[in-house]
């Protein structure tokens, strides 16, 4: 493993490569998975069983060097099973904090609506403040501390949707969707023996992970690209159909993704286009639509994606 | 501001034009255009864009209650309506130096208020194209009625809707489709015009004969007498009566006097009016009998206008600014050119009249009646006596075994009402009374007319004066008996009585506010009015400042931020130079053009192909990428790059 900070470029271009080996014909998906850790943020991965939303997830985990849990998200699973519990020593008779699996670097939170909201919940404080408080007393988290969380859609048997408030504490959330069979013939291909997720050793260190976040804090972003962000966030507010727009953290985490997305693509500066690839996956989970609207067809990213063409795009 | 500029401007101007306020829409057209070169805007919070549109509100309701009070209802609506872009002027103004671009719906519909609170999305209206919607629509309430308004329409309808144009279509064929439209359109309106014409015509010659004028009309007064069920009469005071030097007041108070009976109803022949002469400044000789008693009244004319209640034998009237005042041979007074509330003074006398010396038409019977009162004649033996007695006798006739009722029921199918009533029901009201009284006179060789007008009969404590009620209207007859004119009304004394007990239960509090009305009437256009009138706009600018002082507390502090990069203006930003707009619009008239939400990126590559050759859709894509840097790139181009951006495009340019 490498231990002398290396250019952040090379930091995201060599956990592409890594993850790659894993994860075939999802490039789009890898790009914003890095955009989301180097602007410092949470994933949602929502889609069907089976489309590699987990395996994604561990391969990025797995790229880095850094102290990775899992959790496996069930209807039973209590927050103390999160977050960690004080438990009374008999020999030193007083109450000790036992840390729950919360304490790590990458955080991938499995199936996340399979658990009832109140645990859901449990995670709130710590993926908003960096943070855990319990008994009173408050926990720092390590840095960089990124949740992973995939989901099933919601519609799904057995699932509890998300709290609003903890759908706004993720920065972006995407579907890896299915991949072109051609693709997923040379999945098989890869799987006959063994599982390529094995063959995955850690290729960046920490403090490059961490250099790549302060790096995404330099990129430049121009007044006219940060008004257009908020025209297109302050629309989603009136859009038809439409019970609750995106807040202003919306807009914040829209250009904390674009500019990490900059990164990614190797420039040090926000353009118009980079918005618009990432409006749909960091403003659309964030919405409330009328159940009116909600029936007669129209989706949250529908809404995102009509308000992009009624917005005149800076150019 | 969202409307393209100076359309508010031109709407204000072409509403100030058409309604005669030129100099307050030239205020508004320069106040609100001014927003587009003014640096600042205002930071306001929903809760001051509620309170704004309150107080404008607030406004609009005063002034309407005002007017109400002061001039006709209808008179009120209209100029309501011509002077709403007054009212609305502030609240577009606001939109227009708001931060926001759009006002909350929330001010101008409290039912959306209460659901923001209940936590549905706000929702947000553009006023700007509403303002320049209602000063036209208002403009056309001046009812100016030349082609003017319709152009006016189509320019300003046609300016609102070329900013939002299809851009693939080219100008002229946009402006051949308005002009097509605005020609169809007002053909369409024309036809639509005449058809409503007919339709207006036949529908009012329906309702008019099914309607009963009253006595307003000083040639024909159509009758009641024939139809059944309840007389249908209202409550409300019409009239205000003063006797002056301590004598009691007249009884009755004339409007017209008819001479004619056809068909249930009485007609005035040869009554042209002649212009009265008057006698100083609001003063009319009507004749020059001496005039010991003196009355005033007062009576509100629908646009000055109006037949004047007069009691019998009136010589002069005093206080009475008028235009002309006329009358005719029966002695009905007809004013023009009046104020809105007649309150003058009648001299009279009450062995005098107005009316002309009797003819042989005041003696004449209708020969479908001539039996029934030739029996009654000689039952009564009216013609061995003297004429002075058959009057007497007539009333006693009248006076026994007749009672007065409101309501007829069915009549039989093939006897005339009137025969009816004097045969059979003996019961009916006033006009009964009054045109069998005429007619059995007129039988026993009296001369004698059917009189409308109104019998004052009820004092009111509150106004110290005798009030008329529209119920009170009455008829009755005028008998020429020892040379003279005479009132004759045989009509039991009952029916006040009667009336009276038809009264509304609301109707003490119904007065009140008719008193109210009347003072502040007789405030306007009295001698103290006229000044008043005349600043009745000035009066209202303190009441709105002493409204907006009023709520000072409530506007809070109004926050002015100078949020320089909001402004509509096309400030210089940074990269406007960039050489790939012309490459742009180059292409753009290939079809090629870039579409609004498209970045230049993403345009390059949609492009590109259609290019001429593989090697410009390269060169494309990378001057896109170099305008990005040039455009969003806060660091911006390096001179060299500057230089590349600029060749490359002009390389593609050729």
């Amino acid at each position: 493993m490498p231990q002398t900070v290396i250019e952040p470029l090379e930091v995201l271009s060599k956990i592409t490569a890594n993850v790659e080996k894993v994860m075939k014909g999802q490039a789009a998906s890898i790009r914003r998975l890095l955009a989301v850790m180097a602007a410092g943020g949470h994933v949602l991965l929502e889609d069907c069983p089976g489309t590699g939303k987990t395996t994604l997830a561990k391969a990025l985990a797995r790229s880095v060097g850094a102290s990775f849990n899992r959790i496996q998200f069930t209807p039973d699973l209590l927050p103390s099973d999160i977050l960690g519990v004080s438990i009374f020593d008999q020999r030193e008779q007083s109450f000790r904090f036992h840390q729950g699996p919360v304490f790590t670097n990458i955080l991938l939170a499995d199936e996340i609506n399979r658990a009832s909201p109140r645990t859901q919940s449990a995670l709130l404080e710590a993926m908003g403040e960096g943070q855990v408080s319990v008994d009173g007393k408050t926990y720092v988290l390590a840095e960089p501390f990124f949740v992973i969380a995939t989901q099933n859609p919601v519609e799904s048997h057995g699932t509890y949707p998300l709290p609003e408030a903890q759908m706004d504490r993720f920065m972006m959330q995407f579907s890896p969707g299915y991949v072109p069979p051609e693709i997923e013939v040379e999945i098989l291909s890869d799987q006959e023996k063994t599982h390529p997720l094995e063959g995955i050793s850690p290729c960046v260190s920490l403090p490059d992970v961490l250099a790549v976040r302060r790096r995404a804090k330099e990129i430049r972003i121009s007044p006219e690209i940060k008004r257009y962000i908020v025209e297109l966030v302050g629309r989603t507010r009136t859009a038809q159909g439409v019970q609750l727009g995106a807040s202003p953290r919306a807009s914040l985490a829209l250009m904390m993704a674009a500019r990490a997305l900059a990164l990614v693509d190797g420039a040090d500066f926000v353009s118009p286009a980079q918005v618009q690839e990432l409006a749909a996956p960091v403003i659309a989970h964030r919405l409330m639509l009328d159940p009116q609207a909600r029936f007669s067809g129209l989706t949250k990213a529908g809404v995102v994606e009509a308000v992009l063409k009624a917005v005149p795009v800076p150019a | 501001m969202n409307a393209p500029p100076l359309l508010i401007a031109a709407a204000a101007l072409f509403w100030g034009r058409q309604v005669g306020l030129l100099a307050p829409a030239a205020v508004i057209a320069l106040v609100i255009e001014s927003a587009r070169f003014v640096p600042w805007r205002l930071d306001l919070s929903r809760e001051n864009q509620y309170r704004a549109s309150d107080i404008c509100a607030a406004l609009f309701g005063v002034t309407s209650l005002v007017l109400y009070l002061t001039i006709e209802p209808l008179r009120a609506v209209m100029l309501m309506l011509q002077w709403l872009p007054l009212f609305l002027a502030p609240v577009a103004a606001m939109q227009a130096y708001s931060a926001a671009r759009k006002l909350d719906a929330g001010a101008f519909f409290w039912t959306l208020r209460k659901r923001h609170k209940e936590g549905y999305a706000r929702r947000l209206v553009d006023v700007s194209y509403i303002y320049a919607a209602v000063c036209v629509l208002c403009a056309s309430n001046a009812n100016v009625r030349t082609g003017e308004y319709y152009l006016a329409n189509i320019l300003l309808g046609g300016w609102a809707l070329w900013s939002v144009r299809p851009k693939s279509s080219s100008a002229a064929v946009w402006a051949l489709l308005l002009a097509l439209t605005a020609a169809l359109g007002y053909q369409g309106h024309q036809r639509l015009n005449s058809m409503q014409a007919v339709v207006e015509k036949t529908a009012l010659g329906f309702v008019y004969s099914l309607m009963h004028a009253g006595g307003k009309d000083p040639f024909q007064s159509r009758t009641a007498i024939g139809s059944i069920g309840a007389l249908k009469r209202f409550d409300h005071i019409i009239l205000r009566v003063r006797p002056e030097g301590g004598k009691p007041p007249p009884a009755l108070l004339h409007n017209a006097c008819y001479d004619l009976y056809k068909e249930r109803s009485w007609f005035a022949r040869e009554a042209e009016f002649q212009a009265v002469p008057a006698v100083g400044a609001g003063g009319w000789k009507l004749s020059s009998a001496k005039s010991p008693e003196s009355v005033s009244v007062a009576i509100s004319l629908a646009g000055g206008a109006g037949v004047l209640p007069l009691p019998a034998g009136a010589a002069r009237i005093q206080r009475l600014p008028a235009d002309s005042l006329r009358k005719n041979r029966l002695g009905a007074v007809k004013v023009e050119g009046g104020p809105g509330l007649a309150d003058f003074v009648v001299r009279f006398n009450r062995k005098a009249s107005l009316e002309s010396a009797p003819v042989s038409a005041d003696l004449a019977v209708p020969p479908a009646h001539g039996k029934t009162f030739a029996r009654i004649a000689a039952e009564l033996q009216l013609a061995s006596k003297k004429p002075r007695e058959r009057a007497d006798a007539v009333a006693r006739w009248f006076a026994r075994g007749f009672t007065y009722s409101l309501f007829q029921g069915g009549r039989p199918l093939f006897s005339d009402p009137l025969e009816n009533f004097l045969t059979k029901t003996r019961s009916g009201h006033c006009e009964y009374f009054a045109s069998a009284t005429v007619l059995l006179l007129r039988e026993a060789g009296i001369p004698a007319r059917y009189a409308t007008g109104f019998s004052v009969q009820e004092f009111s404590r509150l106004e110290n004066a005798y009030i008329v009620r529209q119920r009170h209207a009455h008829a009755w007859a005028r008998a020429f008996v020892d040379g003279g004119w005479r009132d004759m009304d045989t009509t039991p004394p009952s029916w006040s009585d009667a009336e009276k007990s038809r009264a509304a239960s609301l109707e003490p509090l119904r007065d009140f506010g008719s008193w109210l009305k009347f003072g502040a009437l007789r405030a306007l256009w009295g001698s103290a009015g006229e000044r008043l009138r005349r600043q009745l706009v000035w009066l209202l600018l303190p009441a709105g400042l002493w409204l907006v002082w009023k709520f000072r507390k409530g506007l809070g502090r109004l926050t002015l931020n100078r949020l320089r990069g909001i402004k509509d203006a096309a400030v210089p930003v940074q990269g406007w130079d960039s050489d790939l707009y012309k490459v742009e619009k180059r292409l753009r008239a290939k079809a090629l053009g870039r579409r609004p939400w498209e970045p230049f990126t993403a345009w390059a590559r949609r492009v590109g192909p259609s290019l001429r050759d593989e090697a410009a859709a390269s060169r494309l894509k990378a001057l896109a990428a170099l305008h990005d840097r040039y455009r969003f790139d806060p660091a911006g181009l390096g001179a060299g790059e500057r230089e590349t951006l600029k060749n490359g495009a002009e390389t593609l340019l050729r």
